[in-house]
């Protein structure tokens, strides 16, 4: 019974390893630190989703400490890097030189 | 019983493969959105509910009471915290100026916010007191 669902585990985790690799770019990419922030928050909800596919494949709950702490710390980054975000004059679209602020 | 428990790993199975798609599908929306606060809504639905499922079919396969209690308590840490995650996200987008308000968004920013708006000056003491004013 378990070698069917082995192809499901398998193409879930290659599934989850491709969007791993695509929030790497938007950290990459990301063109300022919020958009960075939010990706590794998606990462960590992958790492989660990826102890699960771990969880459920080996039918043991050992690593399900680790999701626990996991899904409670994912957010504490995104709200580190948010709270310390410098402030600035709001854009609006007529323009405006900003040397002058 | 043994069909019983071969429904229910299969279950499992599809459940988990709905969670691994999701997450899939939040990634490729964080790269194709042109904003910050559409990435953000492409991002933190599916990451949610991808978790929801992965947790459900967590507790199907491991058809045990101390293992439904924690997933359940994984489930409600991440929709307790996600929200928090993703408003202070786009306030700090908000404030740093980074969305363009010209459309009809300037009216969200609250008065006190608003007025405490500073150009970014040099670096000084500042992040402290900015801190205290939020």
């Amino acid at each position: 019974m378990s070698d069917p669902r082995m192809i499901i585990f398998a193409v879930c985790a290659v599934m989850l390893t491709i969007s791993a690799i695509l929030a790497l770019y938007r950290i990459v990419r990301g063109p300022s630190v919020l958009n960075r922030a939010l990706a590794s928050d998606l990462i960590v909800s992958i790492l989660i989703c990826a102890l699960g596919i771990l969880i459920v494949s080996r039918r043991d709950e050992w690593s399900l400490p680790i999701v626990v702490s996991l899904s409670l710390l994912a957010f504490v980054s995104s709200v580190a890097v948010a709270r310390f975000m410098p402030r600035s004059r709001p854009v609006y679209s007529e323009p405006h030189d900003m040397q002058e602020e | 019983m043994d069909t019983v428990n071969l429904i229910l790993d299969w279950a499992g199975a599809v459940l988990l493969l709905a969670g691994a798609v999701l997450c899939l599908l939040a990634a490729i929306g964080l790269n194709r959105f042109p904003d910050l606060l559409s990435r953000m809504h492409a991002t933190t639905k599916p990451q949610v509910l991808g978790i929801i499922l992965v947790m459900f079919a967590i507790a199907i396969t491991l058809r045990s009471l101390s293992v439904l209690a924690t997933t359940l308590l994984v489930i409600l840490f991440q929709m307790l915290t996600a929200p928090v995650a993703s408003h202070m996200i786009a306030r700090a987008a908000v404030l740093a100026g980074q969305v363009d308000l010209s459309q009809g968004g300037a009216d969200c920013v609250p008065a006190d916010d608003a007025a405490n708006l500073d150009p970014p000056s040099d670096d000084s003491d500042e992040p402290a007191e900015e801190g205290s004013r939020a």
